[in-house]
């Protein structure tokens, strides 16, 4: 299922004294089975544009078109629905969405909102439950007597329950320490790999971007300043710190190298493409010998 | 995105905004009183007047005030309505089974008319040119003679500004946790009474675990940062009384002695 | 010279029937204009640690000395005095309705003078640069901008001792950096103490010593260098790898040789520089 983005405005509270253009002429295209990244400073309209990809909001101008549904501002709202169970976002601090009283019942929410039987949700919960690495004794446990990483993984089971085509991640990892994230990002990689599952990520860390992603979005301001896949986007260390944007952790390294004398055809963006390019160096100086 | 003007303040530099907050809770509470004294059209006239002027002095456009009036119509027409059917005295133009219209009656319901309207313009007044915390600062300098009653003047006034600080932050949690649960196929605004209701359930218990997990960050952040309650504390934020402050409770003053003797 | 926090044989549990205690026979000292980072996997105990310190919370046994003086349950409130603390959650602790309000606090509380306050507020505010902001309300604040007025709020007090219990784990990359390198220049200008709560090895990287706690007991101690050299342990540890060790990694999975110590960045390309193209 591709989502696309056709000429999308959108204005907060438009005809009003508080009106705020938050996005402009937006053209995007996320590709089914892919693995987007959106980056951007603070305010460049990322939660906005996030909130379109499953209807949450409509645009003020322009099409938005989720599989075979066409979003446009007079659109009724009464059919939107069907689309969440289609798209499903998990939100910056997910663990704040947790209400019910067991973990079981809280992830069959979702599932259940659209018309899944009580068994069939049950089943599922336990089967989310088993995919974001906690174990079945989980299941009948109050969701608030556990600690913040695992709210957090019950949060995603629960989303993950509506067995959705396309996954939105805004800033998964947020908040948890190094091991917490890499579990998580892993976790998600497999759900890619092994599901076929499209995933959009929301991230400040270029670092998950150089591992993970095979397209990159830059926002500023409500307008994309730069896409394509991430080797291109980040070539240019200038033009990233220029826009205030993070840079991968090998790239900023490579580019110490650069310094020293050292050639690269394209800037290495993890240690490991780093250490293929130093390989052929390290070999080149032994046949030197 | 915090898009309302909690409390309806809009900010400006008017001889009303730059009072004293205490002053104008004063003022606003006397004119309710005083509006009692009120009894024939040169009366309200009088009041009425005044009244005008001070929203002239706010520089805040009229419309704002009118807005004001706009939920309690109903109410007003209601009451205005009962006065007019009801009440007997001098010519009677209109009768019909247990309704009478008469002088007294249009007369009256004029008047209750009035009083509505002058009561909702001044407190509307009031809430337009005083932010909120403010409000609660005056609050708190006028209690404080209960304290000799045990009435814990400080810990209402602390637990005010906090709730007061918080609103915000609470209203963009409240949208984000509804975004989350529209997410998961929740509907807020559809369906009959009890499945509205029950929507409200996945948004209100997030918020309540939310916000008692905060307040008891809060509490250990108040205790890390030396507070032990109210005993031994000075205050960084004061209020000033003016020259102007004084002008504005003679005036008021004046509008009494007036109303007095215009009454009949 | 005497040490400036001093903690000996500390024991606490969060409820008396635990299995497990939250704090193990905890012992070790601080010297004063030391930065200290206390790392460690969740659960470890640190942030546990910290509030012992100030008094938030009392041990089961042992003894804290704060600036010589021993703490207990009556002089709590003399020591909060000499210890500045920034927690995790930026909105949980702003309790102000705006910036200077909230900077204030503190001062109100130890019943400063109204004239002091407003010196000490004004000069608080600068040195965490955000005076510009002073009238501001939270709701229209970043999380690094909040943690900038919680450590104002700290430094207006004048304390010997700052202690941040993660207080950048919930900010983005840019946030961080604001506070990290404002607690740079604050200790620099007022020789504090630092003792830092944190999974971030850029923050960990600052400190003269770091302290390694595990299932609440505290396992190891040593400078950045040696602890960093730790390798793949340094996640148990609660810490990311530093990039020149992810490379060393990557290297020795492509048959390469690396030098065993730890290299910092700058240290690292030198290496490479000298062994690629120098041979």
């Amino acid at each position: 299922m591709d989502i696309r983005f056709e000429q999308v405005d959108f204005t907060y509270q438009p005809n009003t004294p508080f009106e705020q253009r938050a996005l402009f002429d937006l053209n995007l295209t996320i590709e089914d089975g892919s693995y987007t990244a959106i980056v951007g400073h603070t305010g460049s309209g990322k939660s906005t544009l996030l909130q379109h990809l499953n209807a949450l909001v409509k645009p003020t101008k322009g099409t938005v078109r989720i599989g075979d549904r066409t979003i446009v501002p007079e659109t009724n709202n009464k059919n939107l629905k069907p689309i969440r169970k289609k798209v499903g976002i998990v939100f910056q601090f997910p663990e704040a969405q947790l209400f019910e009283e067991t973990v079981a019942k809280d992830i069959a929410f979702g599932p259940k909102n659209f018309g899944v039987s009580e068994e069939d949700a049950a089943s599922l919960a336990a089967e989310m439950l088993g995919l974001v690495g906690l174990d079945a004794s989980y299941l009948e446990r109050s969701p608030f007597e556990l600690s913040g990483g695992q709210m957090r993984r019950v949060a995603i089971a629960g989303v993950l329950a509506m067995e959705p085509e396309v996954l939105v991640l805004d800033e998964p990892t947020a908040g948890l320490d190094p091991q917490g994230r890499k579990e998580m990002m892993e976790m998600f990689q497999r759900l890619h790999e092994e599901r076929g599952m499209t995933i959009v990520l929301v991230t400040h860390l270029m670092d998950d971007v150089a591992n993970y992603a095979d397209h990159v979005i830059v926002l500023e301001k409500g307008k994309i300043v730069k896409s394509g896949i991430p080797q291109e986007v980040f070539q240019n260390i200038d033009w990233l710190k220029e826009k205030q944007l993070g840079v991968p952790t090998a790239a900023s390294f490579a580019e110490k190298l650069v310094n020293k004398g050292m050639n690269f055809d394209h800037l290495p963006l993890t240690a490991d493409a780093l250490a293929d390019e130093l390989l052929k160096g390290f070999k080149k100086a032994g046949e030197g010998q | 995105m915090n898009k309302l003007i909690f409390g309806r303040y809009i900010p400006g530099n008017s001889f009303i905004h730059t009072m004293d907050p205490r002053a104008k809770l004063v003022a606003s509470f006397y004119f309710i009183g005083i509006i009692f004294l009120a009894n024939n059209w040169q009366t309200y006239a009088m009041l009425t007047i005044f009244t005008l002027f001070a929203i002239f002095l706010s520089k805040i456009n009229i419309r704002f005030f009118i807005r004001g009036i706009k939920p309690l119509i109903w109410l007003i027409l209601f009451t205005v309505a009962l006065q007019m059917l009801f009440t007997q005295g001098g010519e009677v133009y209109f009768k019909w089974g247990i309704f009478t219209l008469t002088e007294f009656g249009i007369m009256n319901g004029l008047m209750i008319f009035c009083r509505f309207v002058l009561i909702i313009f001044m407190s509307t007044l009031l809430t337009l040119t005083t932010p909120p915390l403010d409000l609660s600062d005056a609050i708190e300098y006028l209690l404080r003679p209960l304290k000799v009653l045990r009435f814990p003047v400080h810990e209402v006034s602390l637990m005010l500004s906090i709730a007061l600080r918080f609103v915000p932050t609470l209203m963009d949690e409240t949208e984000k946790i509804m975004n989350a649960q529209r997410a998961r196929g929740v509907d807020f605004g559809e369906g009959n009474l009890i499945q509205k209701m029950k929507a409200v359930v996945p948004l209100l218990i997030p918020l309540f675990v939310s916000s008692f997990n905060r307040a008891e960050d809060l509490a250990t952040a108040m205790e890390a940062r030396g507070y032990q309650g109210g005993d031994g504390r000075t205050k960084y934020r004061i209020l000033h009384w003016h020259v102007k402050d004084t002008a504005v409770m003679l005036a008021f003053a004046a509008l009494t002695a007036v109303l007095i003797l215009l009454r009949s | 010279m005497q040490p400036i926090i001093e903690l000996k044989n500390i024991d606490f549990n969060y409820q008396p029937e635990d299995a497990s205690p939250a704090l193990k026979d905890v012992s070790f000292s601080i010297q004063q204009g030391e930065w200290i980072a206390i790392i460690g996997h969740n659960g470890s105990g640190k942030s546990t640690l910290a509030k012992t310190i100030n008094g938030l919370l009392l041990p089961a046994s042992g003894s804290i000395a704060v600036g010589g003086k021993e703490l207990n349950e009556t002089n709590v409130w003399d020591i909060r005095r000499m210890v500045g603390m920034v927690f995790q959650n930026p909105d949980n602790q702003f309790v102000g309705s705006t910036v200077e309000d909230d900077v204030a606090f503190g001062l109100e509380n130890q019943g400063i003078p109204r004239e002091e306050m407003l010196v000490r507020v004004k000069d608080a505010l600068e040195k965490v640069r955000m005076d510009s902001f002073a009238t501001r309300e939270p709701a229209r604040l970043s999380g690094g901008q909040k943690q900038r007025v919680a450590i104002a709020g700290v430094v207006a007090l004048r304390p010997d001792i700052i202690i941040l219990d993660e207080a950048t784990s919930m900010l983005d990359p840019e946030g961080r950096e604001e506070v990290i390198s404002t607690i740079k220049k604050i200790k620099e200008e007022s020789n504090l103490t630092v003792i830092s709560i944190t999974h971030d090895i850029d923050e960990a990287a600052n400190a003269n010593r770091i302290l390694v706690m595990k299932q609440g007991e505290l396992v190891g101690e040593g400078t950045p260098a040696e602890i960093f050299s730790a390798g793949t342990d340094l996640i148990q540890m609660g810490l990311d790898l530093p990039f020149p060790e992810k490379l060393k990694i990557a290297l020795k999975k492509r048959g390469i040789d690396v030098p065993k110590e730890y290299l910092t960045e700058e240290r690292m390309v030198d290496w490479l520089w000298t062994s690629v193209l120098n041979k």
